[in-house]
């Protein structure tokens, strides 16, 4: 019943979209009906294959810029949540760079590392590593303080509170840090590509947009919402993976 | 303590500062690269002073809470009806996470293409972006009331629209506002990305200006502008959470 | 001849103030507990007996006073682990088995092959054999504390503090559970000292009732429990066990009377 009433809309919706398009709209400058798209999807990936080397390109920007975020979010939201001074002294700058729309960091990065991939992996990260570290840092300070007790109680020493207490009750909530990155990370890709690059999917869709060309346009956007789902999906699978008491425990 | 913590804030500001000062005038020839803090005031008194300040900031200003305060009353109403209301909320769904999981930035084109380059596009953007955020987070809000809440309102013979006003609204409040505050992040992305696009005025318009002419001082105003633009909406948020919500703690970013 | 295990030596514990007298939780407590004695401490709500046992533990350090262990003056939570700590809450690891929370305390200690022996026998005394791969979400309320006793018994403790351990369970899990701890104890032969604010869970477990104090909490007084073990269910309408009960629960409302006149002033 209710994954009916879910595909109901979704066809219905492609219709409505449809005869808009040709019907009403009826200009392919400005928007062109769902089997236009489809059609151009197919081509692009099956026929001349050009959609490819796009995709290439901005996953290897995207992967990198994860994971160096993933390296310095995680570290530093644990240094944070531990030790208050470096909070203290951090927190400023952080606020800053995690409120300022990223965007106008592009320029200025692109102004010192230049156009080629690094500017673009410095672009990604400062999306990724906010949510990262942010994550890290709750999940470390909110560790129960009795779980923190009972490694007390039993003696543990500084490194095994931190390896046995500490990390693993602040995985789930990386791992959410690194979900949320995603759909950061693929913004950062675009506003990277968008700047003076010559490929990749943030390329396609800026470059369809000023010439007009709006069904490779909604093949990029399609593509990057896919990969978006696609990405948020994989980390949903590890967590679980990850920590199988995690479930229930939630709902408690 | 928080009175040491934003003394060692201003003191790890006020000294990155000096050593950005510092640095870039001791080892860097050339402003390009990176200006020192005292060559970006210097511009932005200039551009204070010829009104080209005010133009920029104002643009922005306007698109974003012209956006911003329709998205919330449109988010709010159409969120509580996905979350009263089951079948809504089947019908919308998947429309909302196709939009919800596109990247702002991709959407941008379409925008222009279909609105043009004025401020009502730039609206489009800022309410595009906030509203699926906030209307989220309500519904959610909503959906996840404690069914003692509804009971106890049974119990008392309050009337639907009683209900909804002091159980149901205030229940989702929280949630609402967890919205509003991812929406103000990627909203002035949206007006900015916006703005660099295609645009004669505004913030990102004030970006790209500086960074096609090269002149880094005035890239710098840009960002060190959209910064406090940026902190201060974050800020603004937090102590409209703390008066709306005071029940709740706050979130720290 | 009773040897003494756990010594307090006018323990006091206060948090300063800026500007004001410092906030005082207890004040001189000189406690002695021998081996293989139970001694339970009843008080009224924030009388600081929970506190007292964290200070007892090292995970709080007292503002004066010292704590001896077979002689040994105690000091934070450096020194050896001469103390099993049983906590009120759920506060087993959610990301270990019951096996691997019994471990906890022995990784490191005892080679592995020792460490899991020991960790299932201490489970097996609990009464919880074939539930080692269970993860805490899996048991019940009760199964939870009995893994939480296991873990604390497992590292073979000097002494067991129980901190109020079956206050969050349903009555009739908690009288269950309490003739469990009957048995348990019977078998392990440990120091207790358990805190509850519960008088006949104290009478039915202990050889001697300590009454606390309101806050600043002192030792108002001391009841050794007249009554031989093995006990079970039936000793609780035993006269000995009723007029036991009421002279504590007399002193306990006396002081709850006091702390709220005092606090109405």
């Amino acid at each position: 019943m209710k994954g009916a009433l879910k595909l109901i809309s979704i066809l219905s919706g492609l219709v409505l979209w449809h005869l808009v398009a040709t019907r009403v709209v009826n200009d392919s400058s400005l928007l062109v009906s769902p089997l236009v798209v489809i059609a151009k999807g197919y081509e692009m990936m099956f026929v001349t294959a050009e959609l490819y080397p796009h995709l290439v390109a901005s996953s290897w920007i995207f992967l990198y810029g994860m994971l160096i975020a993933a390296l310095v979010g995680v570290p530093l939201g644990f240094l944070m949540a531990l030790s208050p001074v470096t909070r203290d002294y951090v927190n400023p700058w952080m606020t800053a760079l995690y409120t300022t729309p990223r965007i106008a960091f592009a320029p200025v990065l692109l102004l010192w590392l230049g156009i080629d991939i690094a500017s673009k992996i410095a672009i990604v990260f400062l999306g990724c590593v906010f949510p990262i570290l942010i994550n890290s840092f709750y999940g470390m300070r909110v560790v129960s303080r009795e779980f923190v007790e009972v490694g007390r109680s039993f003696r543990l020493s500084g490194v095994a509170l931190f390896v046995k207490i500490l990390l693993p009750a602040s995985v789930p909530f990386i791992l959410a840090g690194l979900r949320l990155a995603v759909g950061r990370g693929l913004t950062g890709v675009a506003i990277a590509e968008w700047f003076g690059a010559t490929e990749g999917l943030g390329y396609l869709i800026f470059f369809a947009g000023q010439t007009f060309n709006i069904p490779i346009l909604f093949v990029g956007v399609a593509v990057f919402a896919l990969l978006g789902i696609f990405g948020f999906q994989v980390l949903k699978i590890i967590e679980n993976l990850a920590t199988p008491w995690r479930k229930e425990f939630e709902t408690k | 303590m928080p009175g040491q913590a934003l003394r060692r804030g201003c003191l790890s500001i006020a000294g990155g500062l000096l050593l950005w000062e510092i640095l870039t005038r001791l080892l860097l020839e050339n402003e390009l690269l990176i200006p020192p803090p005292t060559s970006v005031l210097r511009s932005l008194w200039k551009l204070t002073l010829s009104g080209e300040l005010n133009r920029h900031l104002s643009a922005t200003l306007f698109e974003f809470v012209c956006g911003f305060s329709t998205a919330c009353i449109v988010g709010i109403l159409l969120g509580y009806l996905m979350g009263r209301y089951r079948w809504f909320d089947d019908l919308m769904d998947p429309w909302i996470a196709t939009l919800y999981s596109i990247p702002v930035i991709a959407f941008v084109p379409f925008i222009i293409i279909w609105f043009g380059i004025g401020l009502f596009s730039k609206i489009i953007v800022v309410f595009k972006i906030t509203a699926v955020a906030i209307m989220l987070n309500t519904a959610a809000g909503i959906k996840t009331i404690d069914p003692v809440w509804l009971e106890l309102s049974n119990s008392l013979r309050l009337s639907p629209w009683e209900t909804t006003y002091k159980i149901r609204l205030p229940a989702a409040l929280p949630y609402i506002i967890t919205g509003m505050r991812l929406g103000v992040g990627r909203a002035l992305l949206g007006v900015i990305v916006a703005e660099l696009m295609a645009a004669n005025a505004g913030l990102g318009y004030l970006l790209r200006d500086a960074s096609e002419t090269w002149d880094s001082p005035k890239l710098f105003v840009a960002v060190v502008l959209l910064a406090a633009m940026g902190v201060g909406s974050f800020i603004l948020i937090r102590k409209g959470e703390q008066k709306l919500a005071p029940w709740r703690e706050t979130a720290e970013w | 001849m009773a040897v003494p295990v756990l010594e307090l030596r006018n323990l006091t514990k206060e948090i300063p103030a800026a500007g004001q007298e410092p906030f005082v939780i207890f004040k001189n407590i000189s406690l002695t507990v021998n081996e293989g004695e139970f001694v339970s401490i009843v008080g009224p709500s924030g009388c600081g007996k929970t506190t007292m046992l964290r200070v007892i533990n090292g995970l709080l350090t007292p503002s004066s006073g010292q704590i001896f262990i077979d002689g040994k003056e105690q000091k934070g939570t450096d020194g050896d682990l001469v103390m099993g700590f049983v906590f009120q809450g759920a506060s087993l690891l959610p990301w270990r088995t019951s096996l691997k929370n019994v471990l906890l305390g022995l990784e490191g200690k005892k080679p592995p092959q020792e460490a899991g022996q020991i960790a299932r026998s201490h489970l097996n005394l609990v009464g919880l054999s074939g539930f080692e791969n269970h993860y805490p979400h899996q048991l019940s309320g009760g199964m939870q504390q009995r893994v939480n006793l296991a873990r604390a018994l497992a590292v073979d403790p000097r002494i067991l503090l129980m901190d109020e351990p079956f206050a969050a369970l349903d009555a009739q899990t908690r009288t269950f559970m309490q003739l469990e701890l009957l048995r348990i104890w019977s078998q392990a032969k440990k120091t207790v000292i358990f805190i509850t604010h519960m008088i006949s869970e104290a009478i039915l477990l202990s050889d001697r009732v300590v009454v606390f104090s309101r806050r600043p909490g002192r030792i108002r007084s001391e009841f050794a429990v007249p009554l031989a073990r093995p006990r079970d269910i039936d000793i609780k309408s035993d006269h000995r066990f009723v007029e036991l009960e009421n002279v504590v629960w007399k002193q306990i409302e006396e002081e709850v009377k006091a702390s709220r006149e005092s606090s109405l002033i």
